[in-house]
């Protein structure tokens, strides 16, 4: 489980995050992981000053896609409403969880999956993570 | 509806879960930890957090 702490980013990513960064669009993380994990895995990619968050499900003891998970969102960022949100993940699962919820969703699709059979399909689906800048229209 | 906050997933999304070898995927090895797949469903990834 110790890797979890020392992944690296996908080569695109920092790029997109300055990119959102320098657009003033504020960004989060929402993950099933616990904090500690996290924390050291945005240390490690130099990512912490590029989110404005970092968001574990951990104390909920329930996980995505349980829509109280998603609801963490909205009680970080109480400003904001669900569908203002753009949710992305590599997961089809996940982009649906978040959709189902009320967030518009990008799905990552890196792998060239097939679409998840339950509906809808999320609003958006992308190669990699530039997929978000045209979402956002950056 | 504009954007004002973009939420990303953690792990496969800004972190590679993959090259890494710390996962599998359920349609290539499988995995004690994977969602059963179903036909028609897209195979989940398999991150023990579940993302």
């Amino acid at each position: 489980m110790g890797q979890y702490a020392r992944l690296t980013p996908h080569t695109e990513n920092r790029g997109v995050l300055e990119a959102l960064k320098a657009r003033g669009l504020p960004c989060a993380i929402l993950s099933n992981g616990n904090s500690e994990m996290l924390a050291s895995a945005v240390e490690g990619a130099g990512f912490a000053p590029l989110l404005d968050a970092v968001i574990s499900i951990e104390n909920l003891r329930q996980y995505k896609i349980m829509p109280i998970t998603y609801g963490l969102v909205l009680q970080r960022f109480a400003d904001v409403q669900a569908n203002e949100v753009l949710f992305v993940s590599s997961n089809a699962w996940d982009a649906l969880g978040a959709t189902w919820f009320g967030f518009q969703a990008l799905w990552v699709n890196r792998q060239g999956m097939p679409q998840e059979t339950l509906g809808p399909a999320p609003r958006y689906t992308g190669r990699d993570l530039r997929a978000v800048l045209d979402a956002c229209r950056i | 509806m504009a954007l004002k906050l973009v939420v990303f997933d953690a792990y496969g999304t800004l972190f590679d879960v993959y090259s890494m070898g710390v996962t599998s995927r359920s349609s290539t090895r499988g995995s004690s930890l994977s969602p059963t797949p179903t036909p028609g469903r897209a195979a989940a990834t398999t991150c023990p957090f579940g993302s």
